[in-house]
């Protein structure tokens, strides 16, 4: 697991950052959002309609489970049998 | 738009508050006179900002619930809306036409207002009393996760002011009161060189309580 500090504009763009936290795995966003690239911070939406900076703990728990349920599927997966080649 | 201090300070509890005279989402130009109103709540806030979304309606059911008490909910949106047409003026005005503001929402866009304040989060609340002088700054609460707070520490603030008792909470600087718990968030864009609110970060003590605020935005 690696926090990735996005500090500028143009970081933002290369990286395709909506705002932060921003959760990925494999470079794909746990939860999609459609919103430009910017420094700016998320709003997550709880089970309870409550607006928050951080998703529901379980909610994020089930999407990561999912996201890892076929690792060899997700984007830049390292094969550790097979160091160096990525998918 | 007037506000006086330009230091870059913060102000706390026992400062003099600054004038402010700053436009709401219809032009209508509307001026901080704490003579006025038993107490004058200036909440600094950001349309986009999670911590303040998460406090909002604690925020709106304080204006709605002190409104016939002679206190007066002022809130600012002070962010550059470059890159965050969210702070813009037109998203400000439909806010209110969604009934989502209980009181006025005043749009702060050279942030001269947020840096007389020396504001820096959102939501950071600073309650004037009728001699203009400060006698509450932090957050709602001490936590934007917890809805049952009712926003407490501000509601004991305006109980205490209003009763023309010291205000318990915060009555030295960095102490108790420029309560802590978290407000926003990281990064919406305000000028850099300028008063920064939302996600932001002043420096509080370690030891205040939670994580408020948070780092300073970009």
């Amino acid at each position: 697991m690696a926090a990735v500090e996005v500090t500028t504009p143009d970081e933002a763009r290369r990286l395709g950052f909506p705002g932060s936290p921003t959760f990925q795995v494999g470079r794909q966003d746990l939860f999609p959002v459609d919103a430009s690239p910017a420094l700016t911070c998320r709003v997550y939406q709880r089970g309870d309609g409550r607006s928050s900076p951080l998703p529901d703990a379980e909610d994020l728990a089930a999407r990561l489970r999912a996201a890892l349920l076929r690792p060899w599927d997700l984007p830049h997966w390292v094969d550790p049998r097979k160091p160096g080649r990525t998918t | 738009m007037t506000a006086s201090a330009t230091s870059g300070g913060r102000l706390t509890a026992g400062d003099a508050a600054p004038p402010v005279e700053l436009p709401d989402t219809n032009g209508r130009q509307v001026r901080l006179d704490p003579s006025a109103h038993a107490a004058t709540v200036v909440v600094f806030t950001a349309n986009g900002c999670p911590f303040a979304l998460a406090w909002h309606d604690r925020v709106q059911a304080v204006a709605r619930d002190f409104a016939g008490r002679d206190v007066v909910v002022l809130q600012i949106v002070s962010n550059d809306e470059t890159g965050h047409p969210e702070d813009s003026v037109a998203a400000m005005r439909e806010r209110v036409a969604n009934g989502d503001l209980a009181g006025p929402f005043l749009r702060d866009a050279d942030q001269q207002v947020a840096r007389a304040f020396g504001a820096t989060a959102t939501p950071e609340i600073f309650v004037v009393d009728r001699g203009g002088v400060v006698r509450y700054h932090g957050a709602p609460d001490g936590d934007h996760d917890d809805p049952s707070r009712h926003a407490d520490w501000l509601r004991t603030a305006l109980e205490d002011i209003l009763a023309g008792r010291p205000v318990v909470r915060l009555l030295h600087r960095w102490a108790v009161p420029s309560s802590g718990a978290s407000t926003c968030c990281g990064g919406t864009a305000v000028r850099r060189t300028n008063a920064r609110t939302s996600c932001s970060g002043p420096r509080w003590p370690r030891w205040a309580e939670r994580r408020w605020p948070w780092r300073p935005s970009r």
